[in-house]
């Protein structure tokens, strides 16, 4: 045997051993050179077959896995925003609540939630936090109204 | 709008407060502590209230820790009626030998500095005798009280105090 061969032993049935070996005499010369070529076949088939019939497929799940780590990477990006969240947080709701207490005293006139979000490019849940600051501050007082949403104004602003 | 409420409304059940009070017990020239009550909640309302009591006071002060450091975990600050209460439990925690215990990132105001600092008041310094002063109903717990003249004060003080 050659020495860039290997042997392997392959288990067959009786009838089926004497059916290939009677088809590759007549074909091939050697039953292990028509194993080799049949089983080059099978897998030369087989990818054809996979390209032809599941590209569509395989492209979707490649982009589906490009996707994925796109998302990891953004992931791992958002984990390595400071742990103490909190204190930006914090920090954050500060300085929206100076800009709305500039804005009320800029204005002189209670001003409402949406009234305050012409002036500021926060979102509205990020204003809230800021009259929330205030309110606990007794820095602004809240004017309830029916049916439309609280104004606020400055404590010690005695226009109405 | 669901039910009348507009949504751009704060949120009435925030707690950026802690009332606390402490209940002491001179045994022996040594003051103990012989429970707390705490109401948190806003400027506005309690929201919940919490209480202690008993004789066992290495677990009174251990369940009172756990509140405390809930505040620093919350960022909430802790308002009290009088100037010793943190001095009184700093030494009970050491003397009792209390581990694990932490008081170092507790940020806490006291209705006695404030009142006996930026306020003309000589009488008697306990909650009654401030509610009287201020001419608050006394029909409330403590933690209401504190709550109450908290209210009443706050918008007077300088302020640096609460910032």
């Amino acid at each position: 045997m050659r020495s860039n061969l290997i042997r392997v032993n392959i288990i067959l049935t009786k009838e089926q051993h004497q059916r290939f070996k009677n088809y590759a005499k007549r074909y091939h010369g050697s039953l292990s050179q028509f194993l080799r070529l049949a089983a080059e076949n099978e897998i030369d088939n087989q990818e054809d077959a996979n390209s032809f019939y599941f590209r569509p497929m395989i492209e979707n799940q490649e982009k589906i896995i490009k996707s994925l780590n796109v998302i990891a990477q953004q992931i791992k990006k958002i984990e390595r925003i400071p742990s103490s969240i909190q204190d930006l947080k914090s920090f954050n709701n500060q300085s929206i609540a100076s800009e709305i207490e500039h804005i009320l005293l800029m204005t002189e006139s209670p001003l409402s939630v949406p009234d305050i979000m012409e002036f500021l490019t926060y979102s509205q849940e990020e204003i809230i936090e800021g009259i929330e600051w205030l309110l606990d501050r007794c820095l602004i007082t809240q004017i309830k109204r029916i049916n439309a949403p609280s104004k606020y104004k400055l404590r010690g602003d005695t226009n109405e | 709008m669901i039910n009348n409420r507009w949504f751009c409304e704060p949120n009435s059940i925030r707690e950026p407060y802690c009332f606390l009070i402490l209940y002491k017990k001179k045994k022996a020239n040594i003051q103990q502590i012989t429970g707390w009550r705490i109401g948190y909640g806003n400027i506005e309302k309690i929201i919940i209230n919490k209480k202690s009591k008993g004789k066992d006071e290495i677990h009174i002060i251990k369940k009172l820790l756990k509140e405390l450091f809930y505040c620093r975990k919350k960022k909430i600050l802790i308002i009290t009626d009088k100037e010793d209460n943190f001095s009184i439990l700093r030494t009970r925690i050491a003397a009792l030998n209390i581990k694990e215990a932490n008081l170092t990132n507790i940020v806490h105001i006291s209705l006695e500095k404030w009142i006996t600092n930026y306020f003309k008041y000589n009488d008697d310094n306990n909650l009654q005798s401030w509610c009287k002063f201020l001419s608050i109903k006394t029909d409330d717990v403590e933690t209401g009280l504190i709550k109450n003249i908290f209210q009443r004060i706050a918008p007077l003080i300088p302020r640096g105090e609460l910032l």
